[in-house]
């Protein structure tokens, strides 16, 4: 948890959900174009402030393809703070997210040195064989803090949250043991002087998270966006292609079409994945490349007709939306 | 204290930071929470969070609190009930607060005459610093206000059934069975350090066998019938069991007892001969077995485990949990 004063210097960071909010002076390391992003819930924009007051993580749940990755990307766009991403793989340890030792070529250099070539003096301090990682970049940020992702955290080995525990506190530091000092001591990263924002996905796809781990983290469980929301996600993602129209006329024929076709596509949608008949349910981002594929290289005014035809078993641009063939097999393709 | 524009019922909630030492004492236990949540959701109201009113307050604790969706779908039942019981017992005690000031009002003279021996002061009431002997003759029958301290434990929101997802997945670990017999390809440090001091040269690296594991497990589970209560626990096992990817896990149902036949599927639909199952078994297998037996136990399951010789005959351990 952050201290009072650096609760204090936080404050200042409020996320809207606005990109157009952004920073006037955002870091080297932010995000410099971002994807529309849609956060509709004022819940989430609550939990986000809390978990940048309260200097703990923010541990966000949901179904696949509801957005939870992404929201660390639009949380550093918009605050123009450095985004550092940590992508958990079956193997990953607490440790890699910190720093990464590379023994092998230091002793690679040595051995070139006490061979006669020339190799600078890079191998005499061991500091300079380190790689760090996302966390350990943030912690030493001295300006701004940092929003680190770490993504699907349960993919991790079993105690790799409770490794995580003690880096994600006070004193916000760690050792190195690989690079001893002039003191003898080894090298020590941190205290943070700008305790990073964390942003942790799960999706519980391989059993409960620790309960210690779960004590430190503010809680919020993603739900996939209803009407509304995707009503709001069309519109972030096609307004902008509409403002660069040619003429007004056309941007507002262009947009009585669409606005059919997003009515016809987004019931459609909704309806096959409430149906709960298919295998993998289609997440946002394949809703919009369904979009963008009816727009672009289908028949508009047939495409709403056979979208809101009830139990119709043919779905155009089935291969954008199924993945499965168990799926697949349950609908036909749209005869050209 | 900071002054709390809430309320429930048109009756104003104390200041926050009460309310939140209160709900943490009743939700402790049932939501595992420690003193770094109490210290958490102080710090956010102090910083401003939940100020205007008891529901912004009830999401903020959630947002601290809830771990999950089952104690959020919990939390706003409770949250409701805590802030009646805090309304009700505040109406309480301006009710009391009011008759007292009516009667000081209205006898202040005449009890002032009363001595105190004329009129005994009631052994139950609760004593107070300012009430004296004369007052308590007038006072209405004491209140009762109900002690909000750990009260609400009915529900333990952290485990369901015997053993929990997080337990499993710790246990389904002691079946790994480690061999180096992969491709050559992992460099080792200390090895290459070690040859280099050796030869005083370096050589390259040493490398070394990939591990990976080679253990087995079949699960046999026992379904419908008398083990509907224990699905969704079973159904937890066999998920818990997929997931660890270090062994490789064979499912298998039947009802009652295992026969000639077992099932692939939950619904006991597609079947598949006991011959079959068994031939596909090596030595190092383990069959893991979990049943009531048709209830012939009185009603609890068991979970026998061992090799795959054992299986029939009796199994290596047997620990049996009672409910349903």
């Amino acid at each position: 948890m952050a201290s009072l004063k650096q609760r204090k210097d936080r404050s200042k960071y409020q996320f809207t959900g606005n990109p157009a909010a952004r920073s006037q002076t955002p870091h080297a390391d932010s995000p410099s174009e971002i994807d529309p992003y849609v956060v509709d819930d004022p819940e989430l924009k609550q939990a986000i402030a809390l978990a940048i007051y309260l200097g703990r993580p923010l541990l966000l749940e949901g179904e696949a393809g509801c957005g939870k990755t992404r929201l660390a990307e639009a949380i550093a766009y918009e605050l123009g703070l450095p985004f550092y991403r940590w992508d958990i793989r079956s193997t990953s340890l607490a440790k890699e997210g910190l720093y990464e030792y590379d023994a092998l070529l230091r002793l690679h250099d040595v051995q070139l040195k006490t061979g006669g070539v020339e190799s600078g003096d890079k191998s005499i301090n061991p500091a300079n064989y380190l790689r760090f990682g996302a966390l350990g970049k943030a912690f030493q940020l001295t300006d701004s803090p940092a929003v680190v992702l770490i993504d699907e955290i349960d993919k991790a080995d079993l105690d790799f949250p409770n490794d995580l525990l003690t880096v994600l506190d006070q004193p916000w530091s760690f050792e190195v043991p690989e690079a001893i000092q002039s003191d003898s001591k080894p090298l020590t990263i941190g205290p943070a002087l700008h305790p990073p924002i964390v942003i942790i996905t799960s999706n519980r796809e391989k059993g409960a998270l620790p309960l210690p781990f779960l004590r430190r983290c503010i809680y919020y469980y993603m739900k996939f966006p209803d009407r509304n929301g995707l009503q709001k996600i069309v519109e972030a993602h096609y307004g902008e292609a509409e403002a660069t129209q040619a003429t007004a006329t056309q941007a507002t024929e262009a947009k009585g079409f669409k606005q059919a076709l997003v009515d016809a596509a987004i019931d459609r949608f909704l309806k096959l994945r409430d149906s709960k008949a298919l295998f993998k349910s289609p997440a946002t981002s394949e809703f919009l490349d369904w979009l963008d594929a009816m727009v672009e290289f289908g028949d508009g005014e047939r495409l709403v007709k056979l979208l809101g035809l009830e139990d119709d078993k043919r779905l155009p641009f089935r291969e954008v939306l199924l993945k499965v063939q168990k799926d697949w097999d349950l609908f036909s393709a749209m005869e050209s | 204290m900071e002054p709390f524009g809430g309320e429930f019922a048109g009756v104003a909630i104390e200041a926050p930071r009460v309310v939140v030492q209160n709900a943490f004492r009743q939700v402790r236990k049932a939501f595992g929470l420690g003193v770094g949540e109490l210290q958490a959701a102080i710090e956010a109201v102090d910083g401003g969070f939940g100020q205007t009113d008891s529901q912004a307050l009830g999401v903020v604790l959630r947002s601290l609190w809830c771990h999950s969706v089952l104690e959020q779908s919990q939390w706003d039942e409770k949250w409701e009930k805590l802030m009646r019981e805090l309304a009700a017992r505040q109406r309480e005690e301006r009710a009391a607060q009011r008759m007292e000031e009516d009667r000081e009002e209205t006898h202040g003279e005449e009890e002032r005459s009363l001595s105190p021996q004329t009129i005994p002061s009631n052994p139950v009431s609760t004593p107070s610093e300012d009430q004296s002997p004369a007052k308590a003759g007038f006072s209405p029958l004491p209140v009762q206000v109900p002690s909000l301290e750990e009260e609400m434990d009915e529900f333990d929101l952290r485990t369901v059934g015997p053993v929990s997802r997080r337990s499993m997945s710790y246990g389904w670990r002691s079946l790994r069975r480690w061999r180096s017999d992969g491709p050559r390809s992992v460099v080792d440090v200390g090895a290459t350090v070690g040859r280099l001091a050796r030869l005083g040269a370096y050589t390259g690296p040493v490398l070394v066998r990939q591990r990976a594991s080679h253990g087995r497990l079949v699960l046999l589970v026992d379904q419908q019938g008398s083990m509907v209560p224990f699905h969704r626990w079973s159904r937890d096992l066999v998920e818990t069991a997929r997931a660890e990817r270090t062994i490789e896990v064979n499912v298998f149902y039947f009802y009652n007892v295992p026969q000639a036949f077992l099932y692939l599927d939950e619904h006991l639909t597609r079947p598949i001969a006991m011959a079959e199952v068994l031939a596909g078994m090596e030595g190092e297998t383990v069959v893991m077995l979990v049943s009531d037996a048709g209830r012939q136990g009185g009603g609890g399951i068991a979970i026998g485990c061992g090799r795959r010789r054992a299986l029939w005959g009796r199994c290596d351990r047997v620990r049996r949990w009672w409910g349903g």
